[in-house]
């Protein structure tokens, strides 16, 4: 007769952990320690008062700065965009003009022909 | 008190509970390491907020079995696979018999994840009840029946793989 519950103890017994697991673990918790305080540093930077007020002056700078870039750019598309309209429009008026001109002088050197 | 608290005492005091639980859960030493770390790693983050040395064993304990759980959980194929390649870690009080203690791992490796846990923590942790109840965040009574069924299972098995193998018969209660 065996008893499980005793034979289950001896079974799932704690086991020995490995060589050095303290010291990784100690090790591992000290450099994510590190990481972990360099960004709170970063993040602390830019809570602080002082900061807060710099960074809301840089931060509207560079708003009131990209909104004038941004008109700027455009304004200088849609004077391309109208130049390249106003070119067009004159080369279809200048073949319009090539095309009476002939018609014209057909019909000047018809009545010539007659005469 | 909290400040009292040294950090490096209880990694050293308690890696062999941590790493246990993990180990003999997840049947696999670089994943019951992983999960030492991280338990590890969650403690010193809440230092502050744990009240005693026992208070801290307490929390480590429940912490390594939710991370154990979940470690299982993420990583279930990759366990699988990796269980093949198992070698038994040395044991301060190593089994009479290691050929019937490997069969009986293997039989509580097939129960179901909650169940399992209870096993370990009642048999390996020797917790009560209601420790275990508290770890695992289940009612005493759901504690209980577990148990109850768990070791109806457990001698169910190992009946079973004991009939197949020769000359390791015999009643189990």
């Amino acid at each position: 007769m065996k008893h499980i519950e005793e034979e289950l103890k001896r079974a799932l017994a704690e086991v020995e952990p490995p060589e050095g697991l303290a010291g990784r673990v100690l090790a591992r918790v000290a450099e994510r320690e590190r990481g972990r305080r360099a960004r709170a540093g970063w993040l602390g930077l830019a809570a602080a008062p002082g900061w807060r007020w710099a960074f809301a002056a840089v931060l509207c700078v560079a708003l009131v700065a990209g909104g004038i870039f941004y008109q700027r750019a455009r304004t200088r598309a849609e004077g391309e965009r109208a130049k390249e309209q106003l070119m067009l429009a004159l080369e279809i008026t200048a073949s319009k003009l090539e095309i009476a001109q002939a018609t014209v002088q057909g019909i000047n050197s018809g009545a010539e022909a007659e005469q | 008190m909290t400040a009292t608290l040294d950090f490096e005492y209880l990694v050293r005091t308690s890696q062999r509970m941590v790493f246990s639980i993990a180990y003999r859960y997840l049947r696999d030493a670089a994943a019951a390491e992983e999960v030492a770390q991280d338990v590890f790693w969650e403690l010193h983050k809440r230092l502050g907020t744990v009240e005693s040395n026992e208070h801290a064993v307490f929390w480590l304990r429940r912490v390594a079995c939710h991370r154990s759980i979940d470690y299982a959980r993420r990583h279930a194929a990759e366990l699988r696979a990796r269980s093949d390649a198992f070698t038994e870690p040395a044991q301060s009080d190593p089994p009479a018999d290691p050929l019937l203690s490997k069969r009986l791992r293997e039989a509580v490796a097939t129960l179901p994840k909650k169940m399992r846990m209870v096993v370990l923590l009642r048999f390996q942790q020797e917790a009560k009840l209601e420790e275990i109840a508290e770890a695992l965040g289940i009612p005493v009574n759901t504690v209980k029946s577990q148990l109850h069924r768990a070791l109806a299972m457990l001698r169910e098995k190992m009946q079973f793989m004991l009939e197949e193998s020769s000359g390791m018969g015999g009643t189990w209660r």
